[in-house]
């Protein structure tokens, strides 16, 4: 049985760890402003192309080009930085107007945003699919399984990511700041807190998350300016798996996705366990796995 | 948002009958066929709009599946005509029929959860529906496309034509007004105004939430069908991207929340505004996308009651205040 063995197990884990990267910025932006930020995929798509961008700033656009390794992770993180500038006046200019209207019309908000991102992205850089340079194209040797190492790269960066925001979140003042703003705006307002500059924050810390897992993937598959979307409707199955506004919630349910789909794989067609496991969870339980019954 | 207020409801009634005049005369005026063709698609694009308004606006259920509803309405009309040979008009409306029967079991899961949950979990059922017609190509023929026939002649009449096409386009958007306008002015439609604007407060009262829910999806689902077995007969040849591809569900649902959502006009204001004008003038085609988004957020933070619904509200509070009733706060719930 070739499905059940380690080669799906690393596939999977490399895969969740990369959902539980997007989805946890999804998490955090509906537990601030409780806004159902349909865009963040596009962010993450956003991220590839602005990381292509830069290698070719290098001249670095095929996987034998010199200093590749160098150029990669400076690639990554100018997407990173990028994006998270991106994300606040995104966060100013559409959703903080809207955060008294109803949650509708922060959802419809968020639509129009991923018309302006990614056709913008289709004016820019083209419709036809750009490949990524990779530095990792050796395949690597675990345990008699041979694995791309893309793939183990990305699995160590997105688990240390989600480590880092985790520790942010829960041991420091600032992430504090984050969780007490999305239980009470008021109650953070009252300690002098200004809830404007948290929620800023908060989208800076999503966008910066999702264009990292943007350019982690990117080598592994053909970046397309319509990428977005099948990322943005599984982190919200990952979110509503694992509660909204959860961080931990987010990861695991990441983690559970990405292993459900490597595993079944080999038996049906990838996408339909996403969209399956999403109608399963609304069936069973409509406020999610971990949510609070209204 | 109806109240026995003085809202000039003559006035209104007079606009619609105008516009509809004016619609019946144009091809008898005008011999230009591309003018035509595009009101045609303006026509069949407003009833999936008026579809979704009724679920979306007066139901307040954001659905972004409506995309997979007209597929599901066009690829029966195709197969049911080319593979069963039916009359091209049993089979249009075997196509809504069967759309309503499937949302059915559908909105029973989904319209279980709310808000965005439910917008989220109706695009995956979109995208479900894009997948089976992309794979199932023994059925299908896949992403390739499929030749369709066109509508046969009804009543002696050939409706095959570019004139032809209008007119029966025209024909189902009146129907689909008349319908949706008898439907939110019963029980039923009230019962949906009242879980849109209070699920908790409309159970309470003995509204029966869920089978109101599911009735909404499968109304709006058989329009939605019909509205996709027009389509797929309006056009000689169809793929699976041009009916139920993911801006399919969209494109319909900025038409209209720019119209106004829960209004009766409001979806034909919205495509109106929306899908000729980029049609007219050429060099915005190129943005379109772009431009929709940015009215899109527009919109939601300035006019989240839309064209329609503003211009009625406007007038609404006018009226009032002649009547010395003094201005009324109108809930403005666009969602």
């Amino acid at each position: 049985m070739e499905g059940l063995g380690f080669a799906p197990f690393i596939i999977g884990i490399s895969t969740g760890a990369l959902y539980a990267a997007v989805a946890i910025g999804l998490s955090l932006i509906y537990g601030i402003l409780n806004i159902g930020q349909f865009g963040h995929g596009s962010l993450y798509m956003l991220g590839g192309y602005i990381g292509l961008a830069v290698l070719s700033a290098f001249g670095a656009t095929s996987s034998n080009s010199p200093n590749l390794q160098v150029f990669y992770w400076v690639s990554f993180v100018v997407a990173i930085i990028a994006v998270m500038i991106i994300s606040l006046p995104i966060e100013r200019f559409v959703f903080r107007p809207l955060y008294n209207a109803p949650h509708v019309n922060g959802f419809l908000a968020a639509l129009g945003l991923v018309y302006i991102i990614d056709n913008a992205t289709l004016k820019i850089w083209g419709g036809d699919s750009k490949s990524y340079p990779s530095p990792y194209t050796e395949s690597v040797d675990i345990l008699g399984m041979s694995l791309s190492g893309q793939r183990i790269v990305m699995l160590i960066v997105c688990v240390i990511l989600i480590l880092v925001v985790s520790y942010f979140m829960y041991r420091t003042t600032l992430g504090r700041t984050i969780r007490a703003a999305a239980q009470s705006r008021e109650g953070v307002a009252l300690c002098g807190i200004s809830f404007n500059r948290v929620s800023m924050l908060t989208f800076a810390i999503a966008g910066g998350l999702a264009a990292a897992a943007g350019v982690l993937i990117a080598p592994t598959i053909l970046l397309a300016p319509g990428m977005g979307m099948l990322p943005t409707v599984k982190a919200f199955v990952i979110v509503i798996l694992g509660g909204m506004g959860s961080v931990p919630g987010a990861a695991l349910g990441g983690f559970l996705l990405g292993l459900v789909e490597s595993y079944g794989a080999a038996y049906i067609y990838q996408d339909f366990f996403a969209f399956g496991i999403l109608v399963l969870v609304l069936a069973i339980r409509p406020t999610g796995l971990f949510g609070v019954r209204q | 948002m109806k109240s026995k207020s003085p809202f000039p409801l003559w006035a209104s009634w007079a606009g619609m009958l105008i516009t509809l005049v004016v619609m019946i005369i144009i091809p008898l005026v005008t011999t230009d066929q591309y003018l035509i063709g595009i009101l045609t698609r303006f026509s069949s694009t407003a009833i999936l709009v008026a579809a979704l308004n009724l679920v979306a606006g007066y139901c307040g259920q954001l659905s972004l599946g409506h995309g997979g509803l007209l597929g599901i309405g066009a690829y029966t009309y195709i197969l049911l005509v080319q593979n069963l040979h039916w009359n091209t008009w049993l089979a249009l409306i075997g196509g809504a029929v069967l759309a309503a029967v499937l949302a059915w079991p559908i909105g029973l899961v989904l319209l279980r959860s709310k808000g965005s949950y439910f917008a989220v979990g109706s695009l995956a059922f979109g995208m479900l529906i894009l997948i089976v017609l992309e794979q199932w190509t023994d059925l299908t023929r896949g992403p390739k496309g499929i030749v369709v026939s066109k509508l046969s002649p009804i009543f002696g009449l050939d409706v095959a034509g570019a004139q032809g096409q209008y007119y029966v386009a025209l024909g189902l958007l009146v129907f689909s007004l008349i319908c949706m306008y008898l439907v939110i002015n019963s029980l039923v439609g009230r019962s949906f105004m009242a879980i849109r604007e209070n699920e908790d407060l409309a159970r309470s009262v003995g509204i029966s939430t869920m089978r109101t829910k599911v009735l909404a999806f499968v109304i709006s689902a058989f329009f939605a069908g019909l509205a996709g077995g027009f389509k797929a007969g309006f056009v000689s040849y169809i793929t699976p991207d041009q009916v139920a591809s993911v801006n399919a569900g969209f494109d319909p649902l900025v038409y209209l929340v720019v119209g106004g959502m829960g209004t009766l006009v409001g979806p034909v204001v919205g495509t109106g505004v929306l899908f000729l004008i980029p049609e007219v003038l050429q060099g915005l085609l190129a943005y379109k996308p772009i431009i929709y988004g940015v009215i899109l957020i527009l919109v939601m933070i300035f006019l989240p009651m839309g064209l329609w619904g503003k211009l009625k509200f406007w007038v609404l509070r006018r009226g009032e205040r002649a009547a010395g009733n003094g201005p009324k706060v109108v809930k403005d719930n666009a969602a």
